[in-house]
Order: structure tokens, then sequence, then C-alpha cells
């Protein structure tokens, strides 16, 4: 990349289409976090001396949130298990086939496109019709769907790294099937499945659709929060949020820092 | 320990193509094979085939006699060096190297001195700890040479790993794995499309194409008595002339060409060739249209540096090309001139394909 080769009013152009775009994305969850933190009923930013924790006291008290957000772990860490396990799996088969690759991706993608709603409601009518009684099981089943595609893509284009001469070189110095797999395919394609871990996690933990239809008895966070609103927003879901984005914020901030370090080692 | 190759019958077909005709062939232990041939002529198929990568539509594969067709890639005596090296990119030079022991569950003492003679061979040592993308790709070759060699096989497959270098790098590289075959002692086999390497290494040689074995045999035999045509063109013989007469006159054979007798001495093929080519470095061609044996007309010329590239037009005989040092070239020639063509010692290599039947 060469700096300065464009024209000074071009690269004007790209500054302030990049500003816009930052702007558009983390304004309003930063103004989310700036609200959290006003004492007032009513949501706006805190005037600078009225700054306090009150709504994330008030957050230990609210113990339905805080099963939803048990709930939801747990749903998003069994469906990124699954749907990362499954989805690697289909990608090594992908490897393996020939003129059935394409077919085969196809099938593999074809959830993404079955809209939610329709998705829930015919897993909860046919989960009916046998007679199961919902619970975060049925939850993660629906999230399973939605998420793998996902997985399966993202998983597959760090496939590209696997050339298949390593695979045959692999072979020719002794390496079965199972080595091969385990000492040059799955290194080569990490980036891929922790790519796959985010994008699943974050898949499940977001979904509201499906869960609606599928979930049981305790609610996930989304459908508490939605319920939290509707019945009058009770400013402890600000902090709840704010929590939710300064936790997400520091994770990525340390996983950068990790990744950073060891590419300078 | 040099282990021999049997090939009975082999073939692959892909579909209705045929990519490897049925062939036969015997590659002795300790020998240096090259497999010789234009893309496409299935020279690699042939490779794969040995190596355990695909496996034969019909045939047998034997090392040291034992049938080994049917053995997977990861259980055969053999190695490879691919085309485009294959080195683990996640891993340094030593895990590479070592990738092969580890398999075979070696204990981590053996790995990392085997590992260090292995790089010792290929003259990098103390390369252990680099990264596979820090290295040069004259390195890489040597790493992935290394690779191979550490595990001692008894068999090691060379799927044209020089191309892709600078000349004078594969130059090098080349003198190297003769080198390192007089070391190990192992048969190598070596595929390629560079009738250099091939000449420069191999203790036999075949030429294939179309998916055809057209010729087996030393170097110096496929120079001084091609099978056909195509070997005579492919080692580089181009200039290919039908003769009036071919016999045999003791020892010595005699050729026709343009009404005039040329003779070749030490003849004892049982055959007699159908056709005749003329080495370009051994045809010398003065002024004087009568000065020499033959009389053609230039049709082209064209400077080298070291050398003219002389199109000859042989009056009916033929066309010929004629390599002529800068130094020897005679000031007065030019495209259209009447030239002598004079054919020195070797000039003529016989054709060893029959005649064909002409009505």
């Amino acid at each position: 990349m060469s700096v300065g080769f464009e024209k000074r009013s071009i690269r004007l152009v790209i500054w302030a289409l990049t500003a816009i775009a930052l702007i558009v994305v983390y304004l309003p969850p930063i103004y989310l976090v700036g609200v959290s933190f006003n004492p007032a009923l009513q949501p706006a930013l805190p005037a600078p001396g009225e700054i306090s924790l009150k709504w994330y006291g008030a957050l230990l008290g609210e113990g339905r949130l805080f099963a939803a957000l048990r709930e939801s772990l747990l749903i998003a860490s069994v469906v990124t298990l699954v749907s990362t396990v499954t989805a690697l799996i289909a990608a090594l088969a992908y490897l393996e086939l020939g003129k059935l690759r394409n077919s085969w991706f196809l099938l593999m993608i074809l959830p993404m496109f079955v809209p939610g709603i329709i998705q829930g409601l015919a897993l909860s009518v046919l989960l009916n019709r046998w007679e199961v009684v919902p619970f975060w099981g049925t939850v993660a089943l629906g999230h399973v769907l939605w998420a793998m595609p996902f997985s399966f893509t993202v998983i597959l284009t760090s496939m590209v790294s696997v050339r298949r001469s390593y695979l045959l070189a692999a072979a020719d110095l002794g390496a079965g099937w199972g080595q091969r797999t385990r000492q040059i395919v799955l290194p080569l394609i990490l980036p891929g499945l922790v790519g796959s871990v985010v994008f699943s996690f974050l898949l499940s933990f977001n979904e509201f659709s499906r869960s609606s239809y599928l979930v049981g008895r305790q609610n996930t966070l989304p459908l508490e929060m939605f319920g939290k609103m509707n019945s009058g927003a009770t400013p402890t879901i600000y902090a709840l949020s704010g929590l939710t984005l300064i936790v997400s914020i520091l994770l990525v901030g340390i996983v950068m820092l990790i990744s950073a370090r060891r590419s300078r080692s | 320990m040099a282990i021999s190759i049997g090939l009975r019958g082999l073939c692959r077909r892909f579909g209705d193509q045929t990519a490897l005709a049925p062939l036969d062939l015997d590659i002795r232990a300790g020998e240096f094979f090259t497999l010789l041939g234009s893309s496409g002529s299935g020279k690699s198929t042939l490779l794969k085939l040995i190596g355990g990568f695909d496996q034969p539509s019909a045939g047998t594969v034997s090392f040291d006699g034992t049938d080994v067709t049917r053995l997977p890639a990861n259980r055969r005596q053999c190695n490879t060096v691919f085309q485009d090296l294959a080195l683990f990119p996640h891993m340094s030079v030593e895990q590479n190297v070592a990738y092969g022991l580890r398999v075979r569950r070696e204990s981590r003492a053996d790995c990392a001195q085997k590992v260090a003679e292995a790089l010792k061979l290929v003259a990098l040592e103390g390369y252990q700890r680099r990264a596979i993308t820090a290295l040069s790709g004259g390195q890489r070759q040597r790493v992935a040479l290394a690779r191979s060699l550490v595990m001692e096989p008894g068999i090691l497959l060379l799927d044209e790993p020089l191309t892709g270098l600078d000349e004078r790098l594969r130059q090098q590289m080349r003198d190297e794995f003769g080198r390192l075959h007089r070391k190990t002692g192992a048969t190598f086999v070596l595929v390629t499309h560079n009738q250099d390497e091939a000449m420069s290494l191999s203790d036999r040689m075949g030429i294939m194409h179309h998916g055809r074995l057209e010729q087996v045999g030393t170097p110096f035999e496929i120079l001084h008595r091609p099978a056909n045509e195509f070997v005579a063109r492919f080692v580089g013989l181009e200039s290919i002339l039908t003769p009036e007469r071919v016999m045999r006159d003791g020892e010595r054979l005699a050729v026709m060409i343009a009404g005039q007798r040329f003779d070749l001495a030490d003849y004892r093929e049982a055959a007699l060739p159908g056709k005749i080519a003329l080495r370009s470095d051994r045809i010398r061609i003065v002024a004087d249209p009568g000065g020499g044996g033959l009389s053609g007309l230039v049709t082209a010329l064209q400077f080298r540096g070291l050398h003219y590239e002389c199109s000859l037009d042989l009056r009916g005989a033929g066309h010929v090309t004629a390599i002529i040092p800068s130094v020897e070239m005679p000031r007065t020639i030019s495209p259209g001139s009447e030239v002598g063509v004079i054919l020195a010692d070797g000039a003529l290599v016989p054709v060893m394909e029959q005649a064909k039947e002409t009505a």
C-alpha cells in the first residue's frame, strides 16, 4: 500500500467516510454506556457531577436478569462447541469431496437463508409433536442450525491455507489421516476455528426469534431484556448492556494484546 | 539401503483419457533414474503411482520384488520432494525436518541429532530455529530435501523440484542432487522437463510422451541412438532427414543424403535406422557452394551471441539448422546465399525408428 498515492481530495473523502462509519457504529453503544452511569430514571447522559454506579448496584438485585444471563451463557457455550465441531467435520468432508463439493457447500449453508421466525416455528411444532418439553437444549438446537452455516463458512475460508501438497507430504512422511488432521490441518486453520467460536457464540447470545419459539420456563437474556423494555424500561438493563459492552471490549483488548505479544516473539 | 522398483503393466486412466499407457520398467537399486517429458506426458502420474499418491487402473508396483501396489503412501519405503516443496508453513525448519521422525515416534534426542545431520548434509547447519517463511528459495529447496533424506529412504522421488528456481540456483541444486545421490546411495527417481538436468544426473533415463515411455537408456545411448523422431527432437536433435538409402558396410553404416554417401563408424545395432538426425553443432558451412559435401540455401540467419543459428535448405534432402560459432561465421553469408555444407565427425545420429511404408 502506498501512502499518499491518491489525490488529496480523494483521501479526504475516504477519511470522512471512515469517520462517519465509526461514529454510526460506535456512538449508540457508547451513548448507552454513558446512560448507564446516570442515576436518573430517564435515559440521558449524566451530568459530569452525577456519575453514579446506582444501576450497577441495582443490577445485583435483579435475580431474573442474572438467571437469563446465565441461561444465555450456557446456551451460547453449548452452541459454540457443537456448531464449531460439526462445522469442522463438515469442512474436513468438503476437503475430501470431489465433484460433490458445491452441492455439499450449498447444503451446509442453506439454514442461513431460512428466516428465524419460520425455523423457530417449524422446530417448535415438531418438538411439540414429539412431546419434547422446551428447555435450554431446544433453544440450543435452534441456535446451532443458525450458527453452524457461519462457522462452516469461516472454517472453510481458512481451509485455503491447507494446500493439498501439505497433506501429501505428511502422508509421504508416514502420517495417517488422524495425524495429518491434528498436526497439519488443525494448526493451519486455527484462525478459522477462533473465528467460528466467536461467531457462533455471538450469534447464539444475540438470537431472539428462534429463542422466542423454543424457550422453556427460563428466558434467555435477549427475551428477558425485551420483556423488561415492554413492561416499562428499568435503567438496570442499561447497566447490564453497559456491563456486557465493557466486558466484550476488555476481552477483545486482551486477545489483541496476547496475539500482538505472540507475533513479536 | 537402496531399493529397486519394478513396474509391470502399470497404467492409469481417467475416464476415457489415458494418462499412462501400460508400461513395464525396472529401476535398479541405487540408480539415478530420470523421467523426462513435457507437461502432460504422464511422468508425474507415473511418479504418483510409485509414491502411492494414486492407484493404478491396472498393473503392479513392487519395491525390491514385494508388491506394494495397494500400500498407501504413508507406509511405503520411499519419500518425495514435491514440486511446490510442501514445507509446513506453521513449523520451523527443525520441526519440518523432524516431522517424519516424530511420526515414527523416535526419541527427542535421536530426532535432534538426525535433524542436525540432515541439515549438515544440505549445508544448512544451524538453521533449526528459522521459520520457513524467512528462507530463500534455494534454502527451502534444501529443507525439503533434508526432510526427505532424514528418513533415510530407500527411494527418493523428486517431482520437478527445480522448477521455479532461477538458472544459477537451479544448476547449483542440480549438482547438489548428484552429490546427495552419491552420498546416500539411495535410488533416486527424478521427474523433469529439463533435458540438461536429465543428461547431467541420470544413470539412465526414460523419455515420456503422451503417456507412453518412448525410450529408456543411458543419456549416451539416447543421445546417440534415439529410438524415434520424438526422442531425437526432445534431446535437441532438431534437424531430421529421411535418407535416400541406408546400408550396412561391415561395422559402418552408410547413409545416402542428396546423392552423397556419408559413413558412420562403429554401427553394431541389429536394425537399420529409418531416419538420420544431424547434430546442429557438427554442421559447418563454407561460402563456396561446391566447397563441401552438400550444398544448400541459407533461409534464415539468427545471431545468438556466442553463435549463429543458421537455417539451411538442403535441396530436396530436407531442412536443417546449423549452429555456427560467431568467430567462424563467413562474413559474406546472408539469407539467400548458396553455401557448401560440411558434416563434421559425429554429425550423423541414426534415429532408430523404422522407415514408414511409402506407396
